[in-house]
């Protein structure tokens, strides 16, 4: 159980709040499991009326915790002014986030099968942050490709 | 994504894409995506088709572009809603055998509300491999599963088809991943990262049977990018625990390299 809570956590904490955020989405994950386990309690004499819930409680847990994640963005948003919010694209927690959880688990080449390329006379609308025309290398900007040496580079798709 | 994957040699397969409205201009758009992949020999690129099209035409001028499959979109179609359109509807059968024909790959973005658990989804993929077999399939978004349900659900209904591949693009539930990779094969799920599409859309999330896609809203500049990188991390951590969760024994590597 803890151990879910803990992942369900860290997942909930790569969102885009900073201080704030992270505050609710803590207190959303406290509600949570004091929900599951006072529900438990009572579960186990046979009195509640949400038994079906107990028995579904990472479920319950698991929404939760996003949508007091959601909320929690949009409320800290709504009560923020978003044109001086000094965010970055990466944050510590990000950095943190890769290197216990997926730094050792990726290849040392990747291949990205879904990206999409447009240019704005295609879509009739741009995206906010991001340039008109996307791009190689709009692309290689976002994704900072790597382009050290003596790796080989080849395609799996037939030319 | 240099929060994602520092460090490392990426590179991609380019999906162009026209607004309804634009349509007349996909082949502009063909011959865009076939400039910027020109240069770099590791990089792919897919011809968007109308089902309008002429399956020749398409043909030759994949061949010209040096492109290496198709790409579809259910809004090219005049049926309303679109989102629950049949895949003939706005992928042909005369485009399918082209694909066939030259060994092409086709990135498969399936509508109707129960995604690959769709009977007539099903339908479509079984019937469409046993006539035209060498088309390379890629079901996007882990067979758009952002209700994990209808994954375990409706793959068992394509266990034992060749050529049948999923990205894990925009898909951020790990149980989705999870069923391809028990079901199908961890050879099988591809990794897709839907940039930049990210800074339209956050997380998906599945609920009560069917799931939804949370909207940032207008943010500035700076949360735009924020969310795409939240939205990557949450697909990359959650084909993770998906690979995790399948091979709990043998920690497996990301299935995805080139």
């Amino acid at each position: 159980m803890r151990r879910d809570v803990a992942v369900i956590g860290r997942i909930s904490c790569c969102g885009p709040g900073r201080g704030g955020l992270k505050v609710l989405s803590v207190i959303g994950q406290a509600f949570m499991v004091v929900f599951h386990r006072s529900n438990g309690k009572v579960a186990t004499r046979g009195e509640s009326k949400f038994s079906v819930w107990s028995l579904k409680w990472h479920g319950v847990l698991g929404i939760g915790v996003v949508a007091f994640d959601i909320v929690g963005t949009r409320a800290y948003h709504g009560l923020s002014n978003r044109t001086t919010l000094p965010m970055s694209t990466a944050t510590d927690v990000d950095g943190e986030l890769f290197a216990r959880e997926l730094d050792s688990f990726l290849p040392e080449r990747i291949f990205d099968t879904h990206t999409h390329r447009w240019r704005q006379e295609f879509i009739n609308s741009s995206v906010d942050g991001t340039a008109v025309d996307m791009g190689l290398a709009e692309y290689g900007s976002a994704c900072r490709i790597s382009t050290r040496s003596g790796r080989p580079r080849h395609s799996s798709f037939p030319s | 994504m240099q929060d994602i994957h520092p460090e490392r040699p990426t590179s991609a397969l380019f999906i162009p894409f026209v607004t309804a409205e634009n349509h007349d201009k996909s082949l502009a758009a063909n011959e865009w995506v076939s400039e910027q992949i020109a240069e770099d020999f590791t990089y792919g690129g897919l011809f968007f088709v109308r089902p309008e099209d002429n399956p020749e035409w398409v043909r030759d001028n994949v061949k010209r572009l040096g492109l290496h499959g198709l790409k579809c979109y259910h809004t090219m179609v005049a049926v309303d809603p679109t989102w629950e359109a049949d895949v003939e509807t706005f992928l042909p059968e005369s485009l399918v055998k082209v694909a066939h024909g030259e060994g092409l790959a086709i990135t498969l973005h399936m509508v109707k509300s129960h995604a690959v658990a769709d009977s007539a989804n099903i339908e479509w993929i079984r019937r469409s491999f046993q006539s035209y077999p060498n088309m390379n399939l890629i079901l996007a978004y882990s067979a758009r599963g952002f209700q994990p349900a209808h994954n375990l659900e409706g793959i068992t209904h394509l266990v034992g088809l060749e050529n049948l591949c999923f990205d894990t693009s925009v898909n951020c539930e790990p149980v989705a991943h999870q069923a391809i990779i028990r079901l199908m094969g961890r050879d099988r799920l591809m990794y897709g990262t839907h940039l930049p599409v990210g800074h339209v859309r956050d997380r998906s999330l599945s609920a009560f049977g069917q799931a939804c896609v949370t909207d940032p809203g207008c943010g500035s500049p700076q949360e735009r990018r924020r969310t795409m990188a939240r939205q990557a991390a949450c697909n990359s951590v959650s084909l993770v625990r998906g690979c995790y969760a399948a091979n709990r024994k043998s920690r497996t590597r990301c299935p995805t390299s080139f």
